[in-house]
């Protein structure tokens, strides 16, 4: 008989899809800058009032320019959506490559082995041979092999087709030929609805473009698609991509020493979001594939809040996953946050993949307010003032409902989607979900200092019951910033964030949070929520993966005002042997007029308020009940 | 600054100097963005492509990144010709009120 050839070896994978993408991505921002000089020879470059002969001569020197720059911005797109679609292509036969390169392992081995020596009827050898290339038998083998060998020449002729679609892409001359680049892209511009029009009339609009006209527009107006909420994540992505690279290669290009003070802000910020960019690219893979993940940036406005910035991104695809979860970050977060808030958007897929190996899950980070992040005594201003008032999370509030009706409204089917609110992040999210009716899957507050004025229970928002959870380490003081009861800083002094999710009577599910990393620091608890390996981390991957049997729950903050009776002095307290007050409720007017200054403590680090509220998940000794009780 | 030059009887000649100004600036702005994505482009990396791939897509950087140079090497004419225009004409504007200035003193009325 004879023997059987061994299969031929798969050629070595050498292409890098993610930096195919990346050489797309810089001509997309070539493309758009390009664009960006043909409008303005087109707009802000015309002078009426400038006429006669150097004015006419000048004025059609202008136009000559901006056409050639729309013609090459056009021909220039043309190849970066060639070169980004071979990205796309590579990444798919890198796949099939993986794959059969297993393939090709398997067949070998058990090619050897039937050259080693046929084995004996009901040998181990014979039994693996079977196992591996059942049915067993040589006619089988035959056969595998032959599929193999069609497998991998179909794979070789695919390769080659990609490359040479995009080696002619890539070949074409740098000339632009007038053509209608610019105006695919105004015309559609014209057709889209107002601002403040509802995201899903603008999924509407865009799906209703042709190809050509969503790709100009991608690059012609990079900010507007980039952060239109309504419309497709990759779109939306591409668009960022586009004005995020821009900005890196054009304020890069200036002098350090050279930069306005606004430029220098909007750098920053463009580095800190390619910083978040870069962690994503390097850290998340795809749990099915091994494969990276493409970040997503689903928002990026350097410039927005007076500077502070704008930024979302996504581990994970959000125009397809199964689970989508957001999180909404608190006071001190801006756009110079992104990288920060990255590695927490990185850590949440990677348990969300944990939780459930089958994937497709997104874990997508949301710096898209104002949040607080300025403290008087910085010197830059006052708005930490805003921290234990509610105006800018009810503005954010606002934006919040706008990017969850949008990520509702771009998609085909509906995501399971989970918003997770931390620190202030808690109180704008439950101002969405109260003042919009705003609806989520599931929601999850972290480290609350309370869920807005208006929220007196879970049923107050628009979320199924027994889907709002919440999460307060024992440890973590801002957790008794929340009203509790009767004892809070809006039922003493008007102010404060609402009331306390943690608390029995709010109706929330209090899942475990408690972490003994303890990283030292009054505040470090209330930063720990994200951390790898923490119990609060593997709860909100499951809530996020709708794995709500596996929560690990917590029990409720009591309020005690209740157990107090009418004794007129302050009650429930116990001491430990040196007279320090280990828990016990502090009566309102001990806590003196000042309630500010408690707040503004808190803030500094100051974390013993003298305990209002009584947490069995305190790891102090737990409290005895209350006399009367 | 001074006002635009627009007599209704004479429509050929108007200037509008802050007009012109921000044009010259606008255009300074888009050579400057034109030169960072240009210096960008010629610096991406083609180490993603497949070796058969890879020349092209040097090629096509280096050509795409060249001919962006131009555009903003034009852009920056643009303003700098905006720029001397507007100075000449301000000039000669000056120039052309100082000598009617001299002459007046000269003219005497005959009738």
């Amino acid at each position: 008989m004879t023997p059987l050839r061994p299969p031929s070896a798969m050629p070595p994978w050498s292409a890098d899809p993610s930096r195919v993408a990346d050489f797309g991505s810089e001509m997309l921002a070539l493309s758009a800058t390009l664009d960006d000089c043909g409008r303005f020879a087109d707009g802000g470059a015309r002078c009426p009032g400038w006429t006669g002969a150097a004015g006419a001569a000048y004025a059609a020197r202008a136009a000559r320019l901006g056409r050639r720059a729309d013609a090459l911005s056009a021909t220039c797109r043309e190849i970066a959506n060639a070169v980004l679609a071979h990205a796309t292509a590579l990444t798919r036969l890198h796949a099939r490559h993986a794959a059969l390169c297993r393939r090709h392992d398997d067949l070998d081995r058990l090619v050897r082995a039937t050259r080693l020596a046929l084995p004996a009827a009901g040998s181990v050898a014979e039994m693996l041979l079977g196992a591996l290339a059942a049915p067993a038998g040589p006619g089988a083998l035959e056969g595998l092999l032959a599929a193999y060998e069609a497998d991998r020449r179909a794979w070789v002729v695919d390769l080659d087709a990609a490359c040479g679609q995009v080696r002619r892409a890539l070949d074409r001359a740098p000339v632009g030929e007038a053509g209608s680049s610019a105006d695919s892209a105004d015309a559609a511009l014209a057709t889209m609805p107002t601002s403040g029009a509802d995201p899903a009339e603008v999924a509407t609009w865009w799906r209703r473009l042709s190809p050509a006209q969503r790709s100009a527009l991608v690059v012609a107006a990079p900010a507007v698609i980039g952060n239109r909420d309504g419309l497709p994540a990759r779109a939306r992505s591409r668009a960022n991509t586009v004005a995020l690279d821009r900005d890196l290669a054009v304020l890069g290009a200036i002098p350090a020493a050279l930069r306005t003070r606004a430029e220098a802000a909007r750098y920053a910020n463009a580095r800190a979001a390619a910083a978040a960019r870069t962690s994503i690219e390097e850290q998340a893979r795809d749990a099915r594939t091994g494969e990276p993940l493409v970040p997503q940036i689903y928002a990026y406005d350097p410039d927005a809040f007076d500077g502070d910035g704008a930024v979302a991104m996504a581990a994970g695809d959000l125009d397809t996953a199964a689970d989508v979860v957001v999180t909404v970050p608190g006071f001190g977060t801006d756009a110079q946050s992104a990288a920060y808030q990255g590695e927490r958007a990185i850590m949440l897929h990677r348990a969300m993949d944990h939780e459930d190996p089958h994937g497709g899950h997104a874990a997508m980070f949301w710096i898209g307010y104002d949040a607080p992040d300025n403290t008087p005594w910085d010197g830059h201003g006052l708005d930490a003032a805003g921290v234990v008032g509610e105006q800018m999370a009810v503005a954010g509030g606002d934006r919040l409902a706008d990017l969850v009706d949008g990520l509702d409204a771009m998609r085909a089917r509906p995501a399971h989607l989970t918003a997770i609110g931390h620190s202030y992040g808690s109180t704008t999210l439950g101002h969405a979900l109260h003042d919009h009716r705003t609806g989520v899957d599931d929601v999850a507050f972290v480290g609350s200092p309370g869920v807005g004025g208006d929220v007196r229970t879970a049923a107050d928002l628009e979320v199924p019951a027994g889907h709002v959870w919440v999460g307060a380490d024992s440890r973590d003081p801002i957790t008794r910033l929340g009203d509790t009861g009767e004892v809070g800083l809006g039922t003493l002094a008007g102010g404060g964030l609402g009331r306390n999710p943690a608390e029995d009577g709010f109706g929330a599910v209090r899942f475990r949070a408690e972490t003994s990393n303890h990283r030292g620091g009054p505040l470090a608890e209330h930063s720990t929520y994200f951390d790898p390996g923490s119990e609060s981390l593997a709860n909100l991957a499951r809530i996020a993966t709708g794995h709500d049997d596996a929560v690990t729950i917590a029990g409720g903050v009591h309020d005690p005002a209740p157990d107090l009776g009418d004794v007129g002095d302050a009650v429930a307290r116990e001491y430990d042997a040196e007279g320090r007050l280990l828990h016990g409720l502090t009566h309102p007017w001990e806590l003196g007029g000042d309630i500010a200054a408690a707040g503004t403590d808190l803030l500094r680090g100051v974390t013993d308020l003298g305990g209002p509220v009584i947490d069995p998940e305190a790891t102090r000794t737990p409290p005895s009940a209350p006399a009367g009780r | 600054m001074t006002p635009p030059i627009a007599p209704s009887d004479a429509p050929d000649l108007t200037f509008d100097p802050d007009q012109v100004a921000r044009a010259a600036r606008g255009w300074d702005e888009v050579h400057l963005e034109l030169r960072g994505i240009a210096d960008a482009m010629a610096g991406a990396t083609t180490t993603g492509f497949t070796a058969p791939v890879r020349a092209a897509a040097s090629r096509c950087g280096a050509a795409w990144s060249e001919v962006v140079r131009e555009i903003a090497a034009a852009a920056e004419a643009c303003a700098d010709g905006v720029r001397a225009s507007a100075a000449r004409i301000i000039d000669a504007d000056e120039r052309i009120a100082a000598t009617a200035g001299l002459l007046e003193a000269r003219l005497r009325e005959l009738r």
